[in-house]
This record gives C-alpha cells, structure tokens and sequence, in this order.
C-alpha cells in the first residue's frame, strides 16, 4: 500500500512521517516516529494508555487515523519533560508512587497536563472527573489523584513565585 | 470518596511504611521505559495468535496457507 507522507508539530518539533492510509495515529507514533511512550491498552479508546494531546485537546490516539493530523500538533509523554527537568505532574507521580507497572502512565500524564492547562486549581471530583477516561489496573486511584493535586499546587506556587520575581525586579 | 491520608511511618523498620521512588520510575514518567511491546529489532519477526473459535473442539487441521503466504513468513 503506498505511504502517506505526514507532517505535524510533535513535541515541540515539526515531525515529517510516512505512515499506512489506515494507520491509527497510535502505531505511526509508536512505529513510525518512534514514541513507544504511548501506549496500547485496549485499541477501542476505553482505557487511555495512548491518550495524547491533538491541538490541545486530549485525545486516545488509537481512534485517530494517522493522515488526520497532517498539520496539526500533537503533545505525548515524551514532550512533558523540557530541558532536562521533569513536568511537574512527573515529579510528583514519582514522589507519591502513582504508578506500579507503568503502562497506564503516561495516558494519566498527558490527560492530567490537559486539566492543569486549562484548571490550574481544581478540586478532588474535577480530578477524578478528568482521570475518568483513563484506567489503571495496579496502583489504584488515590495516588494517582493524589499526585495529580500536589502537582497542581506545586505549579501554583511555581506561577505565584515568578509573577512575583517579575513585580519586584 | 475522598484521598486517604498520607501513611505513617511504621519505626523499627528500615522499609515498612516509607514510600522509597521506584528504581525505575524516571524511564516510566518519561515514556523512555521499554515495555517488551515497544521493541523492535532487526529482522525481527512479529507472531499472531490464532484462537479456537470453539468453546471445546479437537483440533484437527490447521490452515497456515494464508500466513504461509504473507511476504517473509518464516517457518
């Protein structure tokens, strides 16, 4: 079958691919630009391991044909950490031990960047409203949300600092 | 339903009731782990798992000549 040719901002980068007419952007990502972060649970978008960001929005990428986002931009786990330093949201997953086997993670990631993005100070239930779409079978929920609030107010106290080094130069 | 409180640390044990990061928890927050699924090697050959779609049968024959006739299929 002939490959599309695709281009698209992955992380950051402009990304050219050629992937199957019927890919799911799920395996282009994992088998043709070499993102293994995302994940495959159920491939029927019921679980969220593969959930990424497509223009902002969270997205399972298992339900995404591939050619669909030429031109579009597309955040997955990989793209959270910046310059050596870890998300946030990263730290303390790691710090409050939300996470055991490690497959449901990165879709808890990036669909917890998509909630702070958008609600920086949100409560317990919008957490676990905004988790609703991902699974975890291992570590169970607490940490989870958990980490996801620490996260939230260690980037609150993050913006309040850097609003205030910038009123007092 | 509400978050539990933070587990408290349990003294006289080097281990029990601390909560230590996993040895390999940066790979996995990061998405660099290696899961065996997200391996590919060179020449690699990729298998598929053919089910019985009878609850309890003998299994008689099998047909391999639509695999058997995929390009590079090994033995």
């Amino acid at each position: 079958m002939a490959r599309t040719h695709v281009s698209a901002n992955i992380n950051g980068e402009e990304v050219e691919f050629l992937c199957d007419q019927d890919a799911s952007l799920l395996n282009a990502l994992r088998d043709d630009v070499g993102l293994t972060g995302v994940k495959e649970g159920c491939g029927t978008g019921d679980c969220g391991a593969c959930s990424i960001l497509l223009d902002d929005r969270v997205t399972c990428s298992c339900l995404v044909f591939a050619p669909e986002v030429d031109g579009a931009t597309v955040v997955t786990v990989e793209g959270l950490a910046s310059g050596g330093h870890l998300h946030p949201l990263q730290q303390c997953f790691l710090e409050g031990a939300a996470l055991q086997c490690g497959v449901c993670t990165p879709g808890f990631l990036v669909a917890a960047k998509a909630l702070l993005d958008r609600n920086p100070d949100p409560t317990e239930t919008e957490v676990r409203y905004a988790l609703a779409g991902n699974l975890c079978r291992c570590t169970g929920y607490d940490k989870i949300i958990r980490s996801v609030l620490d996260a939230a107010e260690a980037m609150r106290a993050g913006a309040a600092e850097a609003t205030e080094e910038g009123a007092h130069p | 339903m509400t978050v539990t409180d933070e587990p408290t640390t349990t003294p006289g044990y080097k281990w029990v009731g601390t909560r230590p990061v996993r040895p390999d928890g940066l790979e996995k927050v990061t998405g660099k782990a290696r899961f065996g699924a997200d391996l590919a090697l060179p020449g690699m050959l990729e298998g598929a798992v053919l089910r019985s779609p009878h609850p309890h049968a003998r299994i008689r024959s099998i047909d391999t000549a639509a695999a058997a006739a995929m390009p590079a299929s090994g033995p």
